[in-house]
């Protein structure tokens, strides 16, 4: 999996490209974790899904894990642009509920949160 | 319509082979006139097989997992076999949010049967699992009648 994450003001924006399963999960918790670690003052992380098509519960239990990971820092966790299939199994797995979901992502929607660059 | 056609894969329980599996069966799934939708499905399903083996049945050791699938009077069956370690409460596994590993989702087999017609397992300690799964096109042809 391609993981470009960067740290946007308050945020991480990590756009992801490739499917996601057992055999890459790991690579991207330890990818978000990293950021989460260097900077105590990131509260949100935005994960721009064009390009996964696939995801299957191993990936959900990562994203699951940085939900959680957030909430306890009073964060969010957000979805953007997920494919039918993403956007099924977090419906079914009730993820959905839980985190924040784009369905048209625009970078300009961090500055309508109040995250900005610096 | 391709009746009686089957694979028969073997390869070794490495999570690279989660992805070549569900692909492999998506591909042969295409035979039969599922929807983009359904063949989702049937990836999801299979992912979830394969990677139960990988985990639960090896327990990311090194092991052997056979992939079946056959497409048989319009239906198609597929079968994730491994010898591993079995499954002691076939039951209790399929339970939601159930996962002996913690960190792990424990939605593998919730996701098999939302997404399949049927799913049974069978399982012996110390001998292994499989799992078969099978499913139909929901579209019926308008020509034939049939799925």
């Amino acid at each position: 999996m391609i993981i470009n994450a960067e740290k946007i003001g308050t945020a991480i924006v990590a756009h992801l490209q490739g499917e996601l399963d057992m055999a890459n999960a790991d690579q991207l918790r330890e990818s978000i974790d990293e950021k989460l670690d260097q900077y105590e003052t990131i509260r949100d992380v935005y994960l721009i899904c064009d390009s996964v098509p696939f995801i299957d519960s191993s990936g959900l239990a990562v994203l699951l894990g940085r939900y959680r990971k957030l909430e306890d820092r009073g964060g969010k966790l957000f979805i953007a642009n997920p494919s039918s299939q993403v956007r099924r199994v977090m419906e079914l797995s009730g993820l959905s509920k839980l985190v924040g979901i784009y369905e048209n992502w625009n970078p300009s929607d961090l500055q309508q949160r109040g995250v900005t660059n610096g | 319509m391709a009746e009686g056609n089957y694979i028969k894969v073997e390869f070794p329980s490495l999570p690279e082979n989660v992805g070549f599996s569900r692909a492999l069966v998506s591909a042969f799934a295409s035979q039969l006139n599922f929807t983009l939708p359904e063949l989702d499905e049937i990836r999801t399903a299979t992912s979830e097989a394969v990677s139960n083996a990988i985990i639960h049945g090896y327990e990311n050791k090194m092991g052997v997992v056979t992939l079946e699938a056959e497409i048989k009077k319009g239906v198609l069956t597929i079968r994730i076999i491994d010898h591993g370690k079995g499954i002691a409460d076939i039951d209790a596994a399929k339970a939601v949010q159930y996962s002996t590993i913690p960190g792990r989702y424990g939605l593998g087999f919730t996701f098999m049967e939302a997404f399949m017609d049927s799913l049974d397992v069978e399982s012996e300690l110390g001998k292994g699992t499989s799992v078969i799964m099978t499913k139909h096109p929901e579209t019926v042809c308008p020509e034939t009648g049939t799925a």
